[in-house]
């Protein structure tokens, strides 16, 4: 059976993001990502490997570390020190949030050619891309804290990073580095300004937030 | 068949069943209170014809003289192959329910007047025979207004209560409703053809949806299919059982009836998108009836929601034959209509047979509310029997009927996801083979909740403990209908000989017994060989140990009591949290006494549902046609005689000018 | 014949071996010697032999049920390729998967019905939250099976299994089949299977009144039944490696059985590790199953 290897990796990508879409547990929620960010990663040593071009090699390095170990490290350090365990999401159940993400991954598959540069020939990939942004955009609509908020903004950026992947011929190495370290940093910000959110609040509910209009 | 083929020899067979229901009917109406055996024999006389005539009758036309001046169309009388098949229903189920009523009219007899009653059967049953035979849109709407008023009298038959009279109430709003938008539909395809008869009706393309949509829509409502199934359960738990039995078991088919004539067979109406909007109206029915029968407490609420849900799954079939049509698809079509069509007859069996059941119940202990009933299977062991099997049926278990025919559907939905011609077509349609699952696996839970609740364990109340069962004509009844049950499903070949001549007629094609490849008969004989050898074996292994009955397991905490039973409601309760959304649905918990917490004096709790679409939906829009109507109508209704006076001129005026022009 | 003997040979022993496998590493986890490999044998035939208690309130509905759950296990177990051995077609023409389903559907309404017929307040529990994990379970089996079935282009069990398969679409099935069969089988983290507490036991709930030969036909059709869904989750689980079903059919059968096992130790490993959900996370847990299912769906309906 023919089957690409790029195509895979970004199923499962996606797969894991419908995924995380309904799990609950902050942990697992961390390890999905990681995962996702590995499966990503591969994609990115696959190019490598098959165009032979040296910088997607040390791109697939640099992700991996940096968006797979120490992003969700730190998230899973923060989640930690807030004690933070779950997340149950807002009024949807995120069980229905899972289907709903089912059904964005669905329309993303069958129109992915409307987003896909066809002279690369990666629609697949695209639509997996498309869903990714469109899942990390459920999943913040869907949770409570701040912090999952943060985990849904880096499946976002998974789905960005994964388009200007497959869509683009490779942009300038220098591009793609720039935007993990500031992926980073902004991580790292976050955090920081969950941990005052804490401090000042006694809790990360994003909900409770409207009060501060008052 | 041997017979030979006299042109419209049917309707020999056919006229004299009429003729001995007629009998009925005015002789019911003479002899309104009696209780003599000449209704029940009669009856089951005509029905037995009929049932004759759709396995030996001949097909072909029959039309009446008609004094010129009454118009071209005509009272013209068809017999197919399919309508030959829903005449066989309504005969199947005319016996039995000839059998079981004497005995259940006899509990009935201070509120309702039997004689009555039988005059409304059998005219009920004249009527549907009309509606199967008509060939052409005049003679169905006669008969099919006939079929609602005298099914309208029999829901109110026990008008002297008045939650039956709001029922009957309801029920004749919607017929109306339904009726309205049924003539609508027929006057527009007849001023589209210029013709009355469904023969001549070929509309295809853009011409075809105004006509189409508009009988679809008096269809639905006679079907009593989402989002107009509301009138149903409030009106067949009215009627008195074997009429709930017709009513739902094969009045509301006689809308599929149309449903296929129309749409699916003879190129008649076909509208586009009218298999996709059928098949998603049916998906939602299917669901939506099963979850709120899962929701209910009484037993005939219960069976009438499941008959949403059936009408949900026959629809999905014929959904799926006509986007067959659609696609080119002829093995889809022929599966689709297959299923669609034995699904009809398989419910019409096993509907009215847990509506007996339920009808014996009821005449037995006087009671519908399933929380006062339970062990009822040791105290009516044949009804209990029946209604186990029936319910095995409803939930398509293998080797019930039910099976054949969900089989047949699931292929359908299988040959769609194999050869649609797009992969969201494919994915839609294994994407309907799970919600089929989810639907069945529902009313897996809603008739083990109906069962359990009703037949085992202990009884609740004192007029459960106090039952006997129920006379011979009843139990005969309801026996007959089981056997049907597992008989037309071990040997379904039986039923989809017949039925491959009806799904012959969508043109030629393989025949649809060949894709029924299950050997159920084989399966039966060695499943009975296992269970007897294992019974064998552990009867050998045991020997000359005893024995024991015991009481059952009460935790050391004395004598056992019925309200230690899992009731209907907790029963249902994990389900219902499940879909929450879809209703408002509370469990109010009353405790009362000194430390209410922990030691309760007195407890209850109460659950309550009530469902979205009619408070938020119906309520509203009700209520302002009524404010609407009501202002409008003191406009109108001035109460002054040269109003209304002048009215009539206006009325006159306007035919002048229409025949002038015209 | 020698499949023939070999089939009779799976379902007399396999079932239970499983079982007792399962027990046994559970022990191990737990620093204890734990039973033979071998107890639910002796179990099964000490039971057997024993004289039955039958509650007062029981009608033939609780007598007859284990007999015909049993033999529908059996035919059941028969019929479907879970060890990867297959009835010759001479013999049986076509094992469907709704027929299997159904009829696992049959030995569930029937088990259901017996656990209420005794009026215990136990058997309406276990029987209400059966029928729940039903509700859930059911749709992603057939849209599992469903998807693998067009892939195949068959409904036909053995003609699914006989075609190669994405490895992706094996990978998300074989997870959702497992998914499943932890929720049909009673086993962690849906319900615990050595629990009596009310609050947490689904099965053992259903079966408490049941003694002596009615409770050994119980146990034995529980295992037979742990057998067909464990031993069709390995079946799927196999073919993520491409190259398995080019395999001679003997090493298949073997991995097959391998795979069973493999299955069910990792399961006693869970279970050792796992904690059992709360009753009202169960259906986030299942919904698992239900979207694995979805997603081989969507990859198996594009060619």
């Amino acid at each position: 059976m023919e089957y690409s290897w790029l195509d895979i990796l970004a199923a499962i990508a996606a797969l894991l993001g419908v995924w995380m879409c309904g799990v609950i547990r902050m942990r697992t929620l961390l390890i999905g990502l990681a995962l996702q960010v590995a499966a990503i990663a591969g994609i990115t040593f696959y190019i490598g490997m098959t165009t032979h071009v040296m910088h997607f090699l040390i791109l697939a390095a640099v992700v991996l570390v940096v968006k797979a170990i120490a992003i969700p490290g730190y998230l899973a350090w923060a989640a930690e020190q807030l004690e933070i365990r779950e997340d149950r999401g807002v009024t949807m159940a995120p069980v229905l949030t899972m289907l709903l993400g089912f059904a964005a991954l669905v329309a993303c598959y069958f129109e992915a050619s409307y987003i896909a540069v066809p002279a690369l020939g990666n629609t697949g990939a695209a639509g997996m891309a498309g869903a990714l942004v469109l899942l990390g955009m459920l999943l913040m609509i869907g949770r409570r804290l701040a912090i999952s908020q943060v985990i849904g903004f880096l499946v976002m950026e998974n789905g960005i990073f994964l388009y200007g992947l497959t869509q683009t011929p490779g942009m300038p190495m220098l591009v793609e580095m720039g935007v993990i370290f500031d992926v980073l940093v902004g991580v790292m910000v976050s955090g920081i300004v969950i941990f005052r959110l804490n401090r000042s609040f006694e809790h990360i509910d994003v909900t409770q937030f409207r009060g501060l209009r008052h | 068949m041997d017979i030979p083929d006299i042109p419209g020899g049917f309707a020999y067979w056919c006229g004299a069943a009429l003729f001995a229901w007629l009998i009925i009917t005015v002789g019911g109406l003479y002899l309104r209170r009696s209780h003599s055996l000449f209704f029940p024999i009669c009856f089951a006389l005509g029905s037995l014809l009929i049932l004759l005539c759709a396995i030996l009758g001949t097909t072909g036309t029959v039309a009446l003289p008609l004094p010129s001046y009454l118009g071209d169309a005509g009272i013209t009388f068809t017999n197919d192959p399919l309508s030959r098949w829903f005449l066989g229903i309504i005969g199947l189920v005319g016996i039995p329910v000839a059998g079981f009523s004497p005995g259940y009219f006899r509990h009935l007899q201070e509120r309702i007047a039997v004689g009555v009653v039988w005059s409304g059967l059998a005219l009920l049953f004249i009527s549907m025979v009309g509606v199967v035979l008509s060939a052409n849109a005049i003679v169905f709407m006669v008969a099919w207004e006939l079929m609602a008023l005298s099914s309208f009298l029999l829901v109110a038959s026990e008008h002297s209560s008045r939650h039956i009279r709001h029922a009957a109430l309801v029920y004749l709003g919607a017929t109306r409703a339904g009726t309205a938008f049924l003539m609508a539909g027929f006057l527009w395809a007849h001023q589209l053809t210029g013709s009355w008869a469904f023969a001549d009706w070929h509309l295809t393309g853009v011409a075809a949806i105004g006509p189409a949509f508009l009988i679809l829509l008096g269809l639905l409502t006679k079907a009593g299919s989402w989002p107009f199934h509301l009138w149903l359960p409030i009106a067949h738990p009215a009627a008195p059982a074997p009429v709930s039995a017709v009513m739902s078991g094969v009045m509301i088919k006689t809308a599929i009836y149309a449903m296929i004539r129309l749409f699916v067979i003879g190129d008649h109406l076909s509208a586009p998108y009218l298999g996709v909007v059928i098949l998603l109206l049916g998906a939602i029915s299917a669901f939506w009836g099963v979850l709120f029968a899962l929701l209910q407490h009484d037993l005939k609420r219960l069976l009438a929601y499941s008959s949403v849900e059936n009408i949900g799954i026959i629809m999905m079939g014929i959904g799926i034959a006509i986007v067959g049509r659609e696609m080119a698809l002829p093995a889809l079509a022929l599966l689709g209509l297959g299923a669609a069509l034995l699904h009809t007859l398989n419910h019409a069996i096993f509907k009215s047979l847990l509506f007996l059941g339920c009808g014996a119940v009821d005449a037995q202990t006087h009671l519908r509310d399933v929380e006062y009933m339970g062990g009822l299977l040791r105290r009516m062991p044949w009804t209990g029997a029946g209604f186990i099997v029936g319910s095995a049926a409803i939930c398509s278990l293998p080797p019930m009927n039910g099976f054949v025919s969900e089989w047949l559907l699931y292929n359908g939905f299988f040959e769609l996801a194999l050869h649609g011609p797009t992969a969201i077509v494919r994915l839609g349609a294994i994407l309907l083979m799970g919600w089929l699952a989810l639907v069945g696996a529902l009313a897996l839970a809603t008739f083990t909740k109906a069962v359990g609740v009703v037949f085992l364990g202990l009884p609740r109340s004192a007029a459960a403990e106090k039952a006997v069962e129920a006379d011979k004509g009843m139990l005969a009844a309801q026996l007959a209908l089981a056997v049907c049950c597992a008989l037309f499903g071990v040997l379904a070949v039986l039923v989809l000989q017949p039925l491959g001549q009806v799904t012959a007629l969508l043109g030629p094609g393989k025949a649809l017994a060949t894709y029924w490849t299950i050997p159920l008969p084989l399966l039966v004989i060695l499943l009975v060989t296992l269970v007897a050898a294992i019974t064998l074996g552990v009867v050998w292994l045991a020997r000359g140990r005893k024995t024991e009955r015991y009481i059952t397991w009460e935790c050391g905490f004395g004598t056992l009591n019925a309200r230690m039973q899992y009731s209907a409601a907790s029963f249902a309760q994990p389900i219902v949290r499940l879909f929450g959304g879809l209703y408002h649905y509370v469990m109010r918990i009353d405790r009362r006494g000194q430390n209410k917490r922990h030691f309760p004096d007195e407890m209850s709790a109460e659950m309550t549902h009530e469902p979205y679409l009619e408070t938020r939906v119906y309520s509203p829009l009700l209520s302002g046609i009524r404010r609407l109507a009501s202002s409008f109508l003191l406009l109108l209704q001035g109460g002054s005689i040269h109003q209304y006076l002048f009215y009539m001129l206006l009325v006159l005026a306007l035919l002048c000018w229409v025949g002038v022009r015209g | 014949m020698i499949i023939l003997l070999l089939i009779i040979c799976n379902i007399l022993f396999i079932p239970l071996l499983l079982i007792g496998v399962i027990n046994k590493i559970k022990a191990l986890l737990q620093t204890r010697v734990g039973a033979p490999v071998l107890q639910p044998f002796y179990d099964i035939v000490k039971f057997l032999r024993k004289g039955e208690t039958i509650s007062e309130t029981a009608s033939w509905v609780f007598i007859w049920t284990p007999r015909v759950t049993l033999g529908i296990g059996i035919m059941a177990a028969a019929l479907v390729p879970w060890s990867g051995l297959q009835l010759p077609p001479a013999w049986w023409p076509a094992t469907n998967l709704l027929l299997a389903l159904y009829l696992l559907g049959m030995s569930k309404f029937l088990g259901m019905l017996a656990a209420m017929d005794t009026g215990s307040a136990f058997g309406g529990l276990g029987a209400s939250r059966e029928a729940t994990i039903s509700v859930l379970v059911e749709p992603a089996l057939l849209i599992g099976l469903g998807s693998l079935a067009v892939g195949a282009g068959s409904m036909d069990l053995a003609a699914i299994y006989a075609h190669p398969m994405h490895p992706l679409v094996a990978a998300l099935i074989g997870a959702a089949l497992l998914i499943a069969a932890l929720a049909e089988l009673s086993r962690m983290p849906v319900d615990d299977p050595t629990t009596h507490l009310e609050l947490t036991m689904v099965h053992e709930a259903m079966i408490l009144e049941n003694s002596g030969r009615n409770l050994a036909l119980t146990e034995y059709a529980v295992a037979l039944r742990s057998c067909i869904y464990f031993g069709l989750a390995a079946q799927t689980l196999w073919r993520v490696w491409p190259g398995f079903s080019e395999q001679s059919s003997w090493m298949q059968y073997l991995a097959g059985l391998g795979g069973l096992f493999a299955l069910g130790i990792a399961v006693a490993i869970a279970e050792g590790v796992l904690v059992k959900l709360n009753w009202r996370r169960v259906p986030n847990f299942l919904i698992l199953a239900t979207v694995f299912s979805l997603c081989a769906a969507l990859l198996a309906v594009t060619r």
